[in-house]
């Protein structure tokens, strides 16, 4: 077993920055990503094999620092499971092995949130995060008629961005209605490069005569083997539908999602304590101002911990780093403090501009109570919105005991693409998020082939992405 | 929707590799996934849900919802993080 002082796992922007810094202080120092390459959601980068010829690619800057700095790299390698000590159980290209370290810092981001609407489980339909991958880092649109719909800031970046790429979008289905976007313009001008990025997007639609339906939802998804259209409705302030238009829009393709939540399968299974908090995307584990934990040398930093946005992310993972580092004793504490305080004001500066674009998102109640009985909600086992109102009604007050009921979140997803839907919708029987609790988290976390579990596997056999000589 | 949604112009692919799904032969470039590379060329439908045999494709793409799992050389593997390769047999899992 291989032990470090800190290990982080995932690198998204939080854990290169949280590697980079505690490696640069003079901790032994591993990140794990699943990923072939460091980049996480947003820095996604092009295959290796594929070349853009020359521009820099955003994110560019926070893999040099990392490659540059000690820290030892394990990519393509997924934690599926932890324990205290800290273990952490990774599955590779080689097979699994277990790690160990004094410090463990989560950074494992966040997936997306989904409200099942009739339809949603046909080919075609895919999620807005999906479909930002898809472009960026495949090159391959989703579609070539595609209807945009949800709610948040992804909506106008991939409507943008398919424009961009030579497709046509068919409807721009936004729950969100004008003052609730101009209702957030004076956080916004915090940033005015992104709002000069967003007005540019929203340029582009207007440019190619996009169809703009605000304060609207997609009611059903129509189609056989695949999406052919989409039928749409006008809510009112509660997201609820009021009145249906009368027409099918035709489309090839469907892209939607309601915002992010938090990925909290890790801190679950380590029992932290976790607080419903709506507007950070849902449910949050308990850290305190340098992202620590209750639990010893526990960290959870980017929005991990609260979807803040990924300008906010990088700091957070370096402020974990410096504590860190400092309970390491590597520094001492007025080193602590200096370098803390200039990340602290920036941390919260980004963080007022993500939580008010996360706030676009935060369901309304109306679309809930808006999904009909017949609707799929859980993808893995077929589950309806009407087997889950069953259970509610024999008597279930707990996601889990729902679960027991239903098997709802108990696939192979166990749970990430339902998990939110059902408890939302349970919760909106019972009374609130907090009295229905949250899905209990088991490993592995991912998949794993149980013929791996039982090989050996030597230390020196796992492949390392090298560091640049120093 | 049968024309090839690889966005043109932007990017060099890698090296050209053919793979093949059930009886077809599919073009496609180093670098890509399976479950991308099957989607430029339209193939979406991968799977039949396991109660309804309802048709369902690649979603999330980020290797979390296993909708796009499918048989790779006679393992279950999910194709939106499997790189395609030369003579790749991908075979779908869908129940007629
Ligand atoms: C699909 C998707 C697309 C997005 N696209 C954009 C965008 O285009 N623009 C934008 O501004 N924001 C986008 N966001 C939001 C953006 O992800 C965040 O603001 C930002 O990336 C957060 O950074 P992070 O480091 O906290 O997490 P992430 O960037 O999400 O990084 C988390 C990393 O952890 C790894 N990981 C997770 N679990 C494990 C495990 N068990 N083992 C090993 N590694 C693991 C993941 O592979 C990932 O690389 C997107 C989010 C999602 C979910
Ligand atoms: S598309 Fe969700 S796991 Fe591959």
């Amino acid at each position: 077993m291989t032990g470090y002082d800190v290990i982080v796992i995932g690198a998204g922007p939080a854990g290169m920055a949280a590697a980079t810094r505690a490696a640069e202080l003079g901790a032994h120092t591993a990140l794990i990503e699943q990923g072939p390459e460091p980049g996480g959601q947003v820095y996604r980068p092009l295959p290796s094999q594929f070349s853009a010829g020359g521009d820099a690619h955003p994110g560019d800057e926070l893999r040099e620092q990392l490659r540059s700095s000690t820290a030892t790299v394990l990519a393509k390698h997924a934690v599926w499971n932890l324990a205290d000590g800290y273990h952490v159980d990774v599955i590779g290209p080689q097979g699994t092995k277990r790690l160990q370290a004094r410090t463990l810092i989560l950074a494992t981001g966040t997936y997306e949130r989904f409200v099942p609407v009739q339809g949603w489980t046909l080919p075609g339909v895919i999620g807005l995060g999906a479909a930002t991958v898809l472009i960026k880092s495949q090159q391959v649109l989703p579609g070539r008629n595609v209807v945009v719909a949800g709610a948040g800031p992804l909506l106008l970046l991939v409507a943008a961005m398919i424009l961009e790429a030579g497709g046509r979008v068919a409807a721009f289905v936004d729950l969100n209605g004008v003052t609730d976007w101009t209702a957030r313009l004076p956080t916004m001008l915090s940033r005015p490069d992104l709002i000069w990025q967003g007005s540019r997007w929203w340029s582009r639609l207007l440019r190619a005569g996009t169809p703009v339906f605000r304060r609207h939802v997609i009611t059903c998804i129509e189609g056989e083997n695949d999406v052919a259209g989409v039928q749409l409705a006008r809510v009112d302030r509660n997201w609820r539908a009021t009145h249906r238009e009368a027409r099918t829009i035709a489309a090839d393709t469907v892209c939607m999602g309601n915002g992010l939540c938090p990925s909290t399968d890790m801190t679950r299974l380590l029992k932290l304590g976790h607080r419903f908090a709506p507007e950070l995307g849902g449910w949050v584990p308990e850290v305190d101002e340098n992202f620590r934990s209750e639990r010893e040398g526990l960290y959870v930093v980017g929005d991990g911990a609260g979807v803040r946005g990924a300008a906010a992310a990088p700091l957070s993972g370096e402020i974990a780093a410096l504590s860190a580092a400092h309970a390491l004793e590597r520094i001492d504490r007025d080193q602590l403090e200096r370098a803390r305080t200039p990340l602290v004001q920036d941390f919260r500066r980004a963080s007022r501009f993500g939580l008010t674009m996360s706030g676009l998102t935060t369901v309304r109640a109306g679309l809930i109570s808006d999904i009909s009985s017949d609707t799929v909600v859980c993808r893995c086992e077929d589950i309806t919105r009407g087997q889950i109102d069953d259970a509610v009604a024999a008597g279930c007050r707990d996601i889990n005991q729902v679960k027991a009921a239903t098997r709802c979140g108990m696939g192979p997803c166990q749970g990430k693409m339902c998990g939110d839907a059902a408890t939302s919708i349970l919760a909106s029987q019972v009374g609130s998020h907090e009295q229905v609790g949250q899905l209990t988290a088991r490993p592995p976390f991912r998949p794993v082939d149980t013929k791996a579990l039982t090989g050996s596997f030597d230390y020196d056999d796992i492949v390392m992405a090298e560091h640049a000589p120093t | 929707m049968n024309d090839d949604l690889r966005i043109q112009g932007a990017v060099f692919r890698g090296r050209p590799v053919r793979f093949q799904v059930d009886d077809q032969w599919i073009q496609s470039y180093e670098g890509e996934t399976v479950a991308a590379a099957l989607w430029a060329c339209g193939i979406r439908h991968l799977r039949s849900s396991p109660v309804m045999a309802a048709p369902r494709g690649m979603f999330c793409y980020m290797g979390l919802c296993q909708e796009c799992v499918v048989l790779i050389d006679g393992k279950r593997e999910t194709s939106c993080s499997f790189p395609v390769s030369d003579g790749l047999r991908v075979s779908l899992l869908k129940t007629p």
